[in-house]
């Protein structure tokens, strides 16, 4: 008390209004942190709300969601929706098969490391003419036709396996082989046409007996009797 | 009086930085929680936010490494080489085209490898020979008869094959330990054999199907006919027959 009134009356009094002076920095920091508070508050709000709504949506989830979901549920499953029907297509045609090329394949297939097999494939490529899309010029005596198109036959029954190397016993699984097999197939099929539609030569060939065959077909159904001429449409829309 | 006025004037100087430093102090108290409620909810959502892009980022690298392992492994690949044997000209008029499917199942209890049903779907051609055929021209009646073969069956092919139902025929299999799953080999004699068998039962339910083979007579019967008259469509009057040879 003594050493207080050692110091100036009139320091006492600054020293006392200096107080909430000083208080005002924090005031003024604290503030300016507050600034986002609201948004702040909001994800917290939320992320609170979440834990709470999780825990008692849980909790009602497992002792009456569970139930009634699994009645809804067996109720739709049993409900045979998915049902579908296809309709076996008949379709009328007319088309001539000008060229068959016999065709082998011999196919090495492999799945990892650990399995391969060599097949040993039959299949027709079998070049057909569209005769609904021909056109018949009775002043030159011109029959024009559609280019040739090919198509690729393979016959699973011919099938062969020659080979087959497994580096266990247990290599693989059933399953696996299995499922590689229907997709090897696929997209041997999908490769053996591209192959085929990209053989110049073959196409050359079909080209060829296609105006031989048809020009000999039409002379026979003419009752003119005189010499027929085929050539190719100009553009042709062929389509299998 | 006038002591009292000082004393009282004294009272409020002293007491007024006080009460103010007191407000300034709860004020910040007041703040300081509020800043510090705020900043633990940010935190939070930082936090949720990170683990959530963690998680994932763990997960997918994980996958992916994974994934490359199954691939490599499991890898599939075919090498295939065609040769041409012979190549031959036709004259068969493909007349209808009708789709078929054939099953076929199998059970583990048989084949001791797995139940399986499978389904195929494939398109049938019906073709007539027409390098076969009698052609009959009469220019004076305007007639044209031509005598083929019945249409035939000629190509079948496979185009969708549905894996139906599949069960491994092993007694406890576990993903991953192959020695309980059988082995590829016996995968693919089995679906080898399977897609045999459903093709052949596809192409069977053609042939059996005496409409199938009426409609590709109407169908023959009509595209030559239309063929017919196009190559002689400067004789309005014209009379096609078309008549099949067993």
């Amino acid at each position: 008390m003594n050493l207080l009134k050692k110091i100036p009356k009139s320091l006492r009094i600054a020293c006392l209004y200096l107080f909430p002076v000083v208080m005002l920095f924090p005031l003024f920091f604290l503030n300016n942190v507050y600034a986002n508070a609201s948004e702040i508050g909001e994800n917290l709000g939320s992320a609170a709300g979440k834990t709470v709504g999780t825990a008692i949506g849980s909790l009602q989830g497992i002792t009456k969601g569970n139930a009634a979901g699994l009645k809804d549920g067996k109720a739709e499953g049993l409900s045979a929706k998915d049902t579908t029907t296809d309709i076996m297509d008949i379709i009328e045609i007319g088309k001539l098969e000008v060229l068959v090329a016999t065709t082998t394949i011999e196919n090495f297939n492999s799945m990892g490391n650990d399995y391969a097999a060599l097949y040993l494939l039959r299949g027709d490529v079998v070049f057909t003419v569209d005769l609904l899309q021909a056109s018949f010029d009775t002043e030159t005596d011109t029959l024009y036709i559609p280019q040739p198109m090919p198509t690729c036959y393979f016959d699973p029954v011919e099938i062969q396996k020659i080979a087959e190397y497994q580096k266990t016993f247990f290599s693989g699984s059933t399953e696996d082989g299995f499922t590689e097999y229907l997709n090897s197939l696929k997209q041997l099929e999908i490769s053996f046409t591209d192959s085929i539609e990209n053989y110049d030569n073959l196409l050359a060939s079909a080209q060829t007996a296609a105006i031989h065959q048809v020009k000999q077909i039409a002379e026979n159904m003419s009752v003119n009797s005189g010499q027929i001429h085929v050539k190719f449409l100009e553009h042709t829309q062929n389509e299998r | 009086m006038a002591s009292h006025n000082r004393s009282t004037k004294k009272f409020v100087i002293a007491s007024l930085p006080v009460l103010l430093g007191t407000v300034m102090i709860l004020a910040s108290v007041n703040r300081f929680t509020q800043t510090v409620s705020a900043g633990a909810g940010a935190a939070q959502t930082a936090y949720h936010t990170s683990k959530d892009l963690e998680q994932q980022r763990i997960y997918t690298e994980y996958y992916e490494k994974s994934r490359a392992a199954a691939e490599k492994k499991y890898h599939t690949s075919n090498r295939a080489v065609i040769s041409i044997d012979k190549v031959r000209e036709s004259a068969e008029l493909e007349v209808l085209q009708v789709q078929a499917t054939g099953y076929s199942i199998e059970d583990k209890k048989d084949n001791h490898a797995a139940t399986s049903w499978i389904k195929v779907t494939g398109k049938g051609i019906f073709t007539v020979n027409l390098s076969a055929g009698e052609y009959l021209i009469d220019q004076e009646r305007h007639s044209v008869v031509i005598r083929i073969p019945k249409p035939q069956l000629t190509h079948f092919s496979p185009e969708n094959t549905e894996k139906m139902v599949y069960e491994d025929g092993a007694l406890n299999p576990i993903p991953e330990i192959s020695f309980l799953n059988g082995s590829a080999g016996k995968g693919t004699d089995l679906a080898q054999r399977q897609i045999s068998d459903a093709s052949m039962d596809a192409k069977a339910s053609i042939t059996s199907n005496q409409r199938f083979c009426q409609s590709a007579e109407v169908s023959a019967e009509k595209m030559i006919s239309n063929f017919v008259k196009e190559i002689n469509k400067d004789i309005p009057d014209l009379m096609v027959t078309i008549e099949f040879t067993d």
